[in-house]
């Protein structure tokens, strides 16, 4: 679902929907399947001996779950504020919560509008990119959460 | 195959399963004394199993039953004398069904040979059958030959009359038949009084109605459970914060807090079993192994009414079952020796359970050769596993067999072969947050003491203050808690003496790094505050700086999911009183780390 090839399934609706947020003052989409919730931000607690941006633990209604900044994956500041979110993603490997600035909409495209994989320079990962699309004026960079978010070794070594 | 006959399989295989352990548990008393019931009871169980499997279409399970159960027929019928050769064979069926229930169950049409089964079985009961004859004709003086006794019946026998004649020679025929089980079996019936108390229970699991429910249902239990109290401490604390001075409502928050306590324990107990289910499989292995190895044992098993978590039941079974199978093997010592060494002919293994405050207690003693100190120190040190100028003391000598590499093929003579896969035992007790303990005396016999919790997702914990963070360890994990303010500790501060020893320090923020912490220990490298946790595995003891100690706690144990867990020293989270995650510490992982990184310092220097 996360794929953006599946989108020709016109059948369900959800599939055509993303979530837009920001971090730092670029506009990210994700498929909206993708995200299982978006939470009201709360200070993790660290967890020893992890990589830079995975800064430690919440709790979700009972369970613990993982943090991953990704302001600080993205080379962008952290600074807090009222806006500040987390996303929650379920990952092959559980659930984990992603930090970004602000959620913005969740907004329709329709698969003509979504570039797949343009050459440009982002300042993301290419493996995590899905694609671009233009929504009014602005460009907006799709991408695929749960490979920025599982993908790598948390563990520092 | 349609799913619905698959899941009848599977339904079947459970039942079978537990059928399975009933037909072991009657052949187990079968071995002891031969009573009407339990054959009545076995034939009821084959009879079951048959009708089962064919109504789930496992032709080939029910032709086998069928024909194990022709048998089972004679011998209720008192057709055929129910020998020790037959009850063992019936205990093979019993290997063959399990083996056969497994298969099904996987959906693998690979067969499981039992021709050669059915070949004994059926030698088995001509043989019972011909004694049985004998028994109607008159004794053939042959059969008595080597039986002193025997003969000296007979002899009064040809003085009796003709009608008391006929009784008598059937008593001295059973009489014969007796001790060629007692032969067979080389095993003396158990205590009457533990046997009646076993069939006790028997039967009062039989009135106890059951449902099966899968694992993972009661897991979401429990964790809602667990949620649940967690929410309750949470309104615990807002409440000491709050101060409020309703009566009913603190009222009401202190019966909520008993009830969830009390909802928490039941919903722990419903996975916990009785631990006979691994006394009964040890018991068979026992017997089989004494057989085999020719010498006489007799069981004891005490407490198997004790209740353990499922899971450290199913753990516990392979290191059970490697100390009995080793003081069998290698602490009973052969009948010759054990008269040399005035002891009974028969040994003796006892095993028993026991609940105690912080968790079971499992003991496996044996009243064989036991350990020698002497050869095992002196192995330990040509292994270069302890120094030669060490002085250790008992205990500490014998728990030098849990050690990895201890133990090799040439020490099985040298040391009663003991340290064979100990250091596997002790490695899954160290798992499941145990602890092993060896008695042992030379000559006497030796001691295993196993202490066990009795679950494995409630812990009492110490909560810990370390980078201005709170984490929890596991209080069964540390020896002692000592103020550093109290300690004498050298220039360096990299030792502490404590009571006559000297114990490296470790500071524990240096282990569990934190994103930020590392200013603030730069700050002051040298200071050496807080308060030491001291840790010890076997003989080694390390004492780690933590900032505080700030409480002491049950804990909730959750496990991680996947994308964190795995961690070096961490080996679970919970949530803590005020709501926040906190992490739990593996101390003895932490210190096991510690351990090879000082070891390996050593030999690099």
């Amino acid at each position: 679902m996360s794929d953006i090839n599946n989108m020709n399934n016109k059948s369900d609706i959800n599939q055509f929907k993303f979530l837009v947020f920001n971090i730092g003052d670029v506009q990210y989409a994700a498929p909206l399947l993708s995200v299982r919730e978006v939470l009201e931000f709360q200070e993790p607690k660290p967890m020893p001996n992890m990589v830079s941006y995975f800064i430690g633990v919440i709790n979700v209604r009972g369970s613990i779950v993982g943090v991953i900044d990704l302001r600080t994956k993205f080379h962008c500041p952290e600074k807090k504020t009222r806006k500040t979110a987390m996303l929650l993603c379920d990952t092959d490997l559980g659930p984990i919560a992603a930090i970004v600035d602000s959620v913005d909409s969740v907004i329709h495209l329709k698969p003509e509008d979504v570039e797949k994989k343009p050459p440009v320079h982002a300042k993301v990962n290419h493996e995590y990119l899905l694609g671009v699309a233009k929504n009014r004026d602005s460009l907006i960079t799709i991408i695929d959460l749960h490979k920025s978010l599982s993908e790598e070794k948390l563990k520092a070594s | 195959m349609g799913d619905f006959e698959d899941e009848m399989r599977l339904i079947f295989s459970d039942e079978a399963n537990d059928m399975l352990q009933k037909w072991e548990s009657i052949n187990l008393s079968l071995s002891k004394e031969v009573k009407d019931e339990l054959l009545q009871e076995l034939f009821r169980l084959a009879h079951n199993l048959k009708g089962g499997s064919r109504a789930v279409g496992l032709v080939d399970f029910g032709d086998f039953v069928h024909k194990v159960e022709d048998g089972i027929t004679l011998l209720r019928d008192k057709e055929v004398h129910t020998t020790a050769k037959i009850i063992s064979l019936l205990l093979r069926a019993h290997k063959i069904m399990t083996e056969m229930i497994l298969k099904a169950r996987d959906g693998s049409n690979e067969k499981v040979e039992f021709e050669s089964f059915f070949s004994d079985y059926e030698k088995a009961f001509e043989l019972s059958a011909q004694i049985e004859k004998n028994i109607d004709a008159t004794p053939s003086a042959a059969m008595f030959e080597d039986d002193v006794k025997a003969d000296d019946l007979i002899s009064t026998n040809l003085f009796q009359e003709e009608v008391s004649k006929k009784v008598e020679e059937i008593h001295v025929g059973q009489e014969v038949i007796k001790k060629v089980e007692n032969y067979q079996l080389n095993i003396e019936p158990k205590k009457i009084k533990n046997e009646t108390l076993e069939t006790n229970k028997l039967s009062k699991n039989n009135n106890q109605e059951t449902i099966r429910i899968p694992t993972t249902k009661l897991d979401q239990l429990t964790a809602v459970i667990g949620e649940l109290s967690i929410h309750q401490s949470i309104l615990w604390h807002l409440n000491s914060d709050l101060k409020i001075s309703n009566k009913v409502f603190l009222n009401s928050l202190q019966i909520g807090q008993k009830l969830t306590k009390e909802l928490y324990d039941r919903a722990l107990g419903l996975r916990m079993q009785p631990i006979q289910s691994i006394f009964q499989r040890l018991e068979r292995n026992i017997l089989e192994l004494s057989q085999n190895l020719k010498k006489e044992v007799e069981v004891i098993m005490l407490g198997s009414d004790v209740e353990l978590d499922k899971l450290v039941l199913e753990k516990m079974m392979d290191p059970l079952t490697h100390i009995v199978r080793n003081a069998i093997d290698h602490g009973i010592e052969n009948q010759i020796q054990r008269n040399e060494s005035g002891k009974s002919a028969k040994g003796t293994i006892t095993i028993s359970a026991k609940q105690e405050s912080s968790g079971v207690l499992i003991v496996v003693s044996d009243d064989g050769k036991g350990l020698a100190q002497n050869k095992i120190l002196k192995k330990a040190q040509e292994k270069g596993l302890v120094s030669e100028t060490a002085a250790l003391s008992r205990d500490q000598i014998f728990s030098l067999i849990l050690l990895p590499g201890f133990s090799t093929a040439e020490t099985i003579t040298d040391l009663s072969g003991r340290g064979v896969g100990m250091d596997v035992v002790s490695k899954t007790i160290e798992q499941l947050r145990g602890s092993i303990k060896i008695e042992s005396e030379e000559g006497r016999g030796s001691s295993f003491m196993i202490s066990l919790p009795t679950s494995l997702s409630i812990i009492d914990g110490l909560i810990i203050k370390l980078n201005s963070q709170l984490y929890v360890v596991p209080v069964d994990s540390i020896e002692e808690v000592i103020n550093a303010v109290d300690c004498e500790l050298d220039e360096h501060k990299t030792m502490i003496r404590l009571r006559q020893n000297v114990i490296p320090v470790q500071k524990l923020s240096h282990i569990l790094k934190n994103r930020n912490s590392g200013q603030v220990q730069s700050s002051d490298p040298n200071s050496c505050e807080g308060v030491f946790l001291v840790a010890k595995s076997g003989r080694e003891k390390v004492a780690f700086l933590v900032d505080d100690v700030m409480g002491q706690q049950q804990i909730v144990v959750r496990p991680l999911n996947q994308n964190i867990s795995g961690l070096k020293g961490i080996m679970g989270g919970t949530i803590l009183g005020n709501g926040e995650p906190g992490l739990i510490i593996d101390m003895t992982d932490i210190l096991s780390n510690y351990m090879d990184k000082f070891r390996g310092k050593e030999i690099a220097a």
